[in-house]
């Protein structure tokens, strides 16, 4: 129907263009940290000083401290101890640590492994 | 058959006011509607159903207008500094967008609101970048997915007045 010279119309085809690119760019951009592995680290604090490595990219390695020998696996964006010789292995029980805040702490050999980044929650209050 | 060109300015300037009226109107009815998306910046758009309408049938000129002094007069009414600079971007990039893609008849009426929905969204997170720093850009896609639902629902609603209005006969 006519109304002053212009035809409206509720629908058209090319009307997905515009509806279909804003949903592909939400998509994109919520998922955009994980693809980028989200730019984590993980800090390894020791007596002897601080050492960074990145999430992203799979390692493992040992650390020595105070008498105690840690295993450490970064692997899917994760760490966790895997093996230690300490009887009490507080941190390979904590299990896999990948959020922002995160971190295992062995007291014994004084080891700390905090996973440092962008964003992160120190509390949530809805 | 529009109208004769003396009588089009006290026209425009009738329903432009009156269209301003009613854009301010409903951004108060929208303001009372609670959205469970606790998001700042997500809102229902009814006050742009009043200004499509502006610029479609009124003309280009009035329509920003309409939309400009909508977004001063609610900031001054009920707003802050900060939520005029929000309201702002995001009417400036929407009626951008708006006025490019208006007059395409290609385009359906939800499709076009959907666009300048989505257009008004990155105009807010612009304003916030100024404002706040770039971690704003975390709300842009949730800003963008609201633009869908919200956007054809205005696309819907101003469709609905462009059938049941009676011609203006200006343009």
């Amino acid at each position: 129907m006519k109304k002053n010279g212009i035809h409206p119309a509720l629908f058209r085809p090319l009307d997905l263009l515009p509806m279909l690119t804003v949903l592909l760019l939400a998509l994109a951009l919520l998922l955009l940290p994980f693809l980028l592995g989200g730019g984590k680290t993980l800090a390894v604090v020791t007596a002897s000083g601080t050492v960074t490595y990145p999430l992203s990219a799979d390692r493992s390695f040992t650390l020595c401290e105070n008498g105690y020998t840690l295993t450490v696996v970064i692997a899917d964006g994760a760490a966790r101890v895997v093996e230690t010789n300490c009887p009490e292995a507080i941190c390979r029980r904590t299990g896999a640590i990948s959020r922002v805040g995160e971190s295992i702490l062995c007291s014994r050999a004084g080891v700390l492994l905090r996973v440092e980044g962008e964003g992160g929650y120190d509390a949530v209050a809805g | 058959m529009p109208l004769p060109v003396n009588r089009r300015p006290v026209r425009r300037l009738t329903y432009s006011s009156v269209l301003l009226a009613l854009a301010l109107l409903l951004s108060y009815v929208e303001s009372l509607v609670p959205l469970p998306l606790a998001l700042p910046g997500v809102k229902l758009g009814l006050p742009n159903v009043a200004i499509m309408l502006a610029c479609l049938h009124v003309g280009r000129a009035a329509g920003a207008a309409v939309s400009f002094l909508r977004v001063l007069l609610v900031a001054l009414l009920f707003g802050s500094a900060a939520s005029f600079l929000f309201a702002f971007f995001g009417a400036l990039l929407a009626y951008t967008v708006l006025w490019l893609l208006g007059r395409s008849p290609r385009l359906g009426r939800v499709g076009l609101s959907v666009a300048c929905a989505a257009a008004h969204g990155v105009g807010q997170i612009l304003a916030g970048v100024l404002l706040y720093g770039i971690a704003v850009v975390f709300y842009l896609p949730f800003l963008l997915l609201a633009a869908l639902p919200f956007g054809a629902i205005c696309g819907a609603l101003l469709y609905a007045c462009e059938r049941l209005l009676p011609p203006l006969r200006l343009l």
